[in-house]
């Protein structure tokens, strides 16, 4: 087991100097005027840590992020889970949400702005509209799937439908439920830098902006590059609070 | 309660543990599954409801259970109406309908957990029945840590924990490998000497049956009748390789065959 590790964690390594690598090598030739290499971005990076701008920029951004995927996850889980443990509301609320996944939402931005204006609020509603489709529909279909043969336990041990559905049906559901809500956090991210490009230039959509019309590159691509490790590592941080909430069994390996 | 336990008076020896009076099922098809079954099922015994796929073995056993309602007849468990799942019954199911993420102790626990039994005294509980089946030591296993021989063991488990008078097992060995499933059967046999209870064995296996139970209930298929009821008194006071050579057992086994090929072509 421990040698298993010990080699997937090499492969992952490798999967990643291999893109670094390529990074660098491209950056050398160069294929463009507009792309930087790997260590040109890095420093970038770090003068931009250093004079505060990336810090304040990320400061600005998380703040739409953090508010909009919090509703969406809370609103996202508890709509997907009402549509799968009621037909009713299973009727009313997944052809919308199955439109709303299909429709290229960014186009709903200039609406927006003309209801709410260019502030925050508009900024975390685009948030949402990216994320809760995916979230719902995820835990949709998770409740849906729990294993018939569970239920069937449940019910021939005397199980209540709510112990059913909060020992049985939510921990089944968890995997799928979480894998939604991965997605749906991603979708927001895209959101958040969206409404930041789109919208009102703040924060790293600013940063982006901004350095991109006086073509400093390596700073624009710094910036991006920030975006990218800050969804990272919220989805690891989503990982761990699903195995240590739902999967003890993920901890005893 | 009082009124129905005179209807049991049918049978010739002990009121029945579990009473079946005109059971039919159809599916939606219409596809009948079953007609007109009735059976009293004596208890303390290992009854086996045995007969070709298709026969509505498993059918009968779930509507016996309260998992399935059937179009018509009733089924009385003690003398009580089955209207549901009741504390009297516990299911072992085919594919051990485990948790994933409970461990050993939790899934033994379970039904008991569902019933509100504080956590100390339902694991108590639990550990008793997890040394009785042979899994002491794997408390804190998580299923997908455990062989498939053993996941039946802790759907066993389950089932006794709740110390209901019946219970009903769903082709339990049929997804566990041959080996495990001679040592499964034999430690089944020491738990129905030790537990008193009265075991519905629901199998397609004619070795499995003639040598497991103390009553054999043949159903023809389609639509799933009584057929013959056959008992095979083999004396348990050899070792199970003795049995299984026994003249007695052998014969057995040819009968039942020799009834059930017409319907396997």
């Amino acid at each position: 087991m421990s040698r298993f590790d010990y080699r997937s964690a090499s492969l992952r390594l490798a999967s990643v100097a291999i893109v670094l690598g390529g990074w660098e090598y491209a950056g050398r030739l160069p294929v463009s005027e507009a792309f930087p290499s790997l260590s040109a971005t890095l420093a970038a990076a770090w003068e931009m840590v250093r004079n505060g701008s990336m810090i304040q920029a990320i400061g600005i951004t998380i703040v739409p992020m953090i508010i909009g995927v919090t509703i969406s996850a809370l609103a996202g889980v508890l709509l997907g889970l009402a549509t799968g443990l009621s037909r009713r509301v299973e009727w009313l609320g997944i052809p919308l949400f199955l439109v709303l996944q299909a429709a290229p939402l960014a186009a709903l931005i200039p609406m927006l702005v003309l209801a709410y204006g260019v502030g925050l609020t508009t900024k975390v509603l685009v948030v949402c509209i990216m994320a809760i489709p995916v979230i719902v529909l995820n835990s949709y279909k998770a409740v849906r799937h729990t294993p018939a043969s569970l239920l069937e336990m449940s019910h021939s041990f005397l199980g209540s439908r709510r112990q059913t559905i909060f020992k049985v049906i939510l921990p089944a559901a968890s995997p799928v439920i979480f894998a939604g809500l991965r997605l749906g956090t991603a979708a927001g991210f895209v959101g958040a830098i969206l409404a930041e490009l789109l919208i009102s230039p703040t924060g790293i959509g600013d940063l982006i902006t901004y350095h991109q019309s006086i073509a400093e590159y390596p700073e624009m691509y710094a910036a991006i590059v920030a975006v990218i490790l800050l969804s990272a590592l919220f989805l690891e941080l989503l990982d761990r609070l699903e195995v240590t909430l739902f999967r003890p069994e993920r901890r005893a390996v | 309660m009082t009124t129905v336990a005179t209807k049991e008076t049918s049978s010739k020896t002990a009121p029945a543990a579990v009473s079946v009076r005109g059971i039919s099922m159809i599916y939606p098809g219409p596809v009948k599954a079953l007609e007109g079954i009735n059976h009293d099922f004596q208890p303390g015994q290992l009854t086996s409801l045995l007969g070709p796929s298709g026969c509505g073995k498993t059918t009968l056993l779930k509507i016996i259970a309260g998992l399935i309602k059937p179009v018509s007849g009733e089924v009385f468990v003690n003398g009580r109406k089955v209207e549901g799942p009741g504390p009297e019954r516990a299911f072992v199911f085919q594919d051990f309908a485990l948790l994933p993420w409970a461990n050993v102790i939790r899934n033994v626990a379970f039904g008991l957990e569902l019933r509100g039994v504080p956590v100390a005294e339902r694991e108590a509980v639990a550990e008793k029945y997890i040394r009785e089946v042979g899994l002491a030591g794997f408390e804190r296993k998580y299923p997908h840590e455990l062989s498939g021989g053993m996941r039946q063991r802790v759907g066993l488990a389950r089932a006794l924990a709740v110390r209901a008078d019946v219970l009903l097992m769903d082709e339990p060995f049929s997804a566990v490998d041959e080996q495990t499933r001679r040592k499964f059967q034999e430690d089944l046999l020491r738990l129905v000497s030790i537990e008193r209870r009265t075991f519905l064995f629901v199998t397609h296996s004619i070795e499995e049956a003639v040598y497991l139970s103390d009553s054999i209930v043949l159903l023809s298929p389609r639509p799933g009748k009584v057929w013959k009821i056959i008992e095979p008194r083999l004396s348990r006071k050899l070792s199970p390789d003795q049995i299984r050579r026994e003249p007695g057992y052998l014969d057995t086994v040819e009968t039942i065959w020799q009834n059930l090929k017409d319907y396997v072509e």
